[in-house]
């Protein structure tokens, strides 16, 4: 971490009549082990805390970068060292890689994401994706869409299809198992009445979407089903401006 | 106060302050706390006599407040003690081994002054075999052996206890290092031994001998609690449910195999008898597959803990959903927000939720979320655990909001100082919306990018908090200087990698002697102020550590010089003798 160590002019600092300049020595016991790390760690993460409002964001984000390599630092998080030793027992063999990608259902509100590695086929794949969508029934009082959710039950089919490593949106089970794997990047299951629908049809309306943030954009008919839906799981309630519908 | 109890004979009654000891110590046995009994035995010597006379369940919350030979003297007709050791932080590692909390001396002192000893509970302490061989066979009447997150012991303690304990009752082992020796202890128990009401041996790592637990199951018909370790396989299970569907708590161990109707059936079948159950646990990587066998039992279940249970998706959640009795669910984070929406809607009696922390990074989808959603829909609720990955002041607030009745609120977020996730500020307004809410609040920890404002926004309101952990918080010495100079009831205070340093410290000498303890880990405090804090208060132990060990006499050291980790307690029993190298008491 290369945060400065800001000199601080808030009371507290003054109060205490320390500068952190004086909380950086390190002064050590003879012949005891330093440990520089973790005292560093606390007085930059001061220094963050004490910068202005707007650095907070700049300093925070660097100070917590989310992706591994994390610092390891002892005893944190607090998890009483019998449960870390118990699931280290139980998760053992879980270590292979995974293969994560995301799995969108029309209609539904967020995406999710499966790991390729964790089935051993088609089957088991499918028997996964049937079981996280459409056999719960979440009843959130305060949100409108997920009703919606459709479940087997209501006879609602739908046709699972991968974006492969060329891009192209492939219907799944054609290829080997271990091939598949190898080139599925994302995954959707898409209504199969629209699946039999003809989707190059010039009469089809084109969507416009303005992105809040971005500027709008058009999209070409061939892809209107099969990348805007996509598109439009994905925008956050803040980011979505409207929808205009030309025929 | 009437005049009863005398041996009126027309002559006037003796003055209430004359009555005889028994009249109060009947009294006193209606007062429900330990401290109702201290504030009483406070009044006058006579209620002091009464009440040290007849306190039968002693608590004794750090074994180095009090030597246990005052302890004895000062309450001789004692019949249950309970005994805590090290500090807490020493759960996560921050104490080096070999630190003290040894149970010798209270056992001991115990066999000598208490006879009669009943139950013995010690937590964070170290117990050995030889401790094990000393409490069966001094104690008669010895009923109650509970032992959590103790270490020093193996299975030849637990044969000495199963061998001479005639009337157990309950031995009840959480989450302990135990040693295995190959012994088999559960086979020492005698063949007319039936009083049995609690087991738990979950924490073990070895073999038991499965038929030898059948016939002792099958032999003790008050047999209540019983708590499985891993080696006892899915099939055994139901045929010890069998046995003994009068359990009213289980604990599964182990609950994996590969899938078969016929286990399945089984299973279901031995649940269905279990008619009592009320509390389950354990279920130690389940297989979803497994879990629906569970279901005839949801109805009366008022407890779960799935903590180990690295089970997730639908069949999780639509066991939980079905539990609409539940009182205490305790789960790890692949719940996922999801999940707990499910439980907030299904499970309206909730009063105590833990979310623990499983080590899949960013996988699934636990956030601020799940929590608002259970505080918004459980009205009971009134203790949290909860570990998660971000936070938003908003979230907190609207949690203060409809939960003003929270006793206990831990969260902890996995990454130190991560700041609200949406606006980048810190999460001070967040936890101080938490403690001017929650007026009876008796615990708290914080996390996450905190100033020293929330401090004093505790320090001001938290009237009623007893145990406050602190971790990477904090700009300045200001911060706790707000909290020991507020803070009424502050009891347990334990910050680590703060930037607190002396000055507080020195400042609120005397709330230190009002506390029960205080440690305070890579901080900013140097050896002068622990000699001062010493000298200044003298019924406080200033321990300091220094790992790996002082390389020359602390007489020798400057003031300067900077204490990595100082552990200060109150005491009548002035300074410890078994400290190892690395503790030097100030």
């Amino acid at each position: 971490m290369s945060v400065e160590t800001k000199r601080s002019s808030t009371e507290s600092s003054a109060a205490s009549g320390l500068d952190f300049e004086d909380t950086a020595l390190t002064l050590r016991l003879p012949g005891a082990v330093s440990e520089p790390d973790r005292k560093r760690a606390s007085s930059d993460a001061d220094a963050d805390a004490e910068a202005d409002q707007s650095t907070i964001a700049a300093s925070a984000a660097s100070s917590d970068a989310p992706p591994a390599p994390k610092a390891r630092v002892v005893g944190w998080p607090p998890v009483r060292s019998f449960r870390k030793n118990a699931l280290a027992d139980v998760a053992g063999s879980s270590k292979a890689a995974a293969k994560f990608v995301k799995v969108a259902v029309d209609g539904a509100p967020y995406l999710r994401k499966v790991d390729l590695e964790a089935y051993a086929g088609y089957n088991q794949l499918l028997q996964a994706l049937q079981d996280k969508f459409f056999s719960h029934f979440t009843i959130r009082k305060f949100a409108d869409d997920e009703r919606k959710l459709v479940d087997a039950v209501n006879g609602t089919e739908y046709v699972p299809t991968y974006e492969d490593k060329d891009g192209d949106w492939m219907l799944v089970g054609d290829v080997p198992w271990k091939m598949f794997v190898e080139t599925c990047q994302r995954l959707r299951l898409m209504k199969s009445s629209e699946a039999h629908q003809e989707p190059f049809n010039d009469a089809y309306p084109m969507l416009v979407i303005m992105d809040g943030l971005k500027e709008s954009r058009k999209l070409c008919p061939a892809d209107v089903l099969l990348h805007v839906r996509h598109e439009l799981v994905q925008l956050s309630s803040t980011a979505f401006g409207s929808l205009m519908v030309l025929s | 106060m009437g005049r009863g109890g005398s041996r009126a004979t027309g002559a006037a009654a003796p003055p209430w302050h004359a009555l005889p000891d028994e009249v109060w110590e009947h009294a006193f046995s209606f007062l429900p706390t330990a401290a109702d009994r201290g504030a009483a035995a406070g009044a006058c010597s006579s209620w002091l006599r009464a009440e040290r006379r007849s306190r039968h369940h002693l608590a004794v919350a750090n074994c180095y407040a009090a030597a246990p030979r005052d302890a004895i003297e000062r309450f001789p007709a004692v019949r249950a003690a309970e005994v805590k050791g090290k500090p807490h932080f020493a759960d996560f590692g921050l104490v080096p081994p070999a630190w003290g909390g040894a149970a010798a001396p209270w056992i001991a002192a115990a066999a000598d002054g208490w006879p009669l000893l009943e139950e013995l509970s010690f937590k964070r302490m170290v117990v050995t075999d030889e401790c094990l061989e000393m409490i069966a066979a001094s104690f008669r009447n010895f009923q109650v052996l509970r032992l959590v997150s103790c270490d020093g012991f193996s299975t030849a303690g637990l044969a000495a206890i199963a061998a001479g304990c005639r009337q157990l009752r309950e031995l009840d082992l959480q989450e302990n290092e135990i040693e295995d020796c190959s012994i088999h202890w559960l086979s020492l128990f005698p063949e007319s031994f039936t009083s049995l009401v609690t087991l738990n041996f979950s924490c073990l790592d070895g073999e038991v001998n499965i038929t030898v637990l059948e016939r002792l199951v099958t032999r003790c018909r008050n047999l209540k609690t019983l708590k499985l370790n891993n080696a006892i396989p899915l099939d055994k299970l139901a045929s010890l449910l069998q046995k003994a569907p009068q359990l009213v708590e289980l604990g599964t161990g182990k609950f994996s195999a590969d899938y078969h109707p016929d286990l399945f059936a089984k299973l279901e079948v031995a649940f269905g008898g279990c008619k009592s159950l009320r509390k389950l646990s354990g279920a130690w990587d389940a297989v979803p597959d497994y879990l629906p066998a569970f279901y005839c039992v949801c109805d009366g279940l008022t407890s779960l803990n799935l903590s180990y249970a690295t089970v997730r998706g639908p069949e999780l959640i639509k066991f939980i959903s079905r539990c609409k009795n539940l009182q205490q669910l305790w789960v790890m984070d692949l719940i996922e927000d999801l999940g707990l929406a499910v439980v907030a809607s299904s499970c309206s009696k909730l009063q105590e939720l833990r979310v623990f922390p499983s080590d899949h990074f960013g996988l699934g989808v636990l956030t601020e979320r799940g929590l608002v959603d259970v505080s918004a829909s459980c009205p009971m609720l009134e203790s949290v655990l909860y570990f998660c990955r971000r936070m938003t002041n908003e979230a907190l607030i609207t949690i203060a909001k409809n939960r003003p009745n929270f006793t206990c609120f831990r969260l902890c977020i996995l990454e130190p100082h991560t700041p609200d996730y949406i606006t980048q500020h810190p999460l001070d307004a967040g936890f101080s919306a938490i403690v001017e809410s929650c007026k009876g609040l008796r615990r708290l920890s914080i996390s996450g990018l905190l100033t020293d404002l929330v401090f004093r926004s505790i320090g001001a309101h938290a009237d009623r908090l007893e145990m406050l952990s602190i971790a990477f918080a904090g700009n300045s010495d200001l911060g706790l200087n707000y909290i020991l100079s507020g803070c009424k009831s502050l009891k347990k205070l334990e910050i680590r990698d703060c930037p607190f340093g002396d000055k507080p410290l020195l400042a609120n000498a005397a709330k230190l002697e009002t506390m029960r303890s205080l440690w305070m880990s890579s901080c900013l405090l140097t050896l002068g102020a622990c000699r001062q804090l010493a000298r200044k208060m003298p019924h406080l132990s200033v321990e300091i550590m220094n790992d790996p060990g002082w390389s020359c006499p602390l007489d020798s050291l400057p003031d300067e010089s900077p204490v990595e980790k100082l552990y200060v307690y109150r005491t009548i029993a002035g300074p410890r003798s078994d400290t190892p190298s690395y503790v030097q008491i100030v």
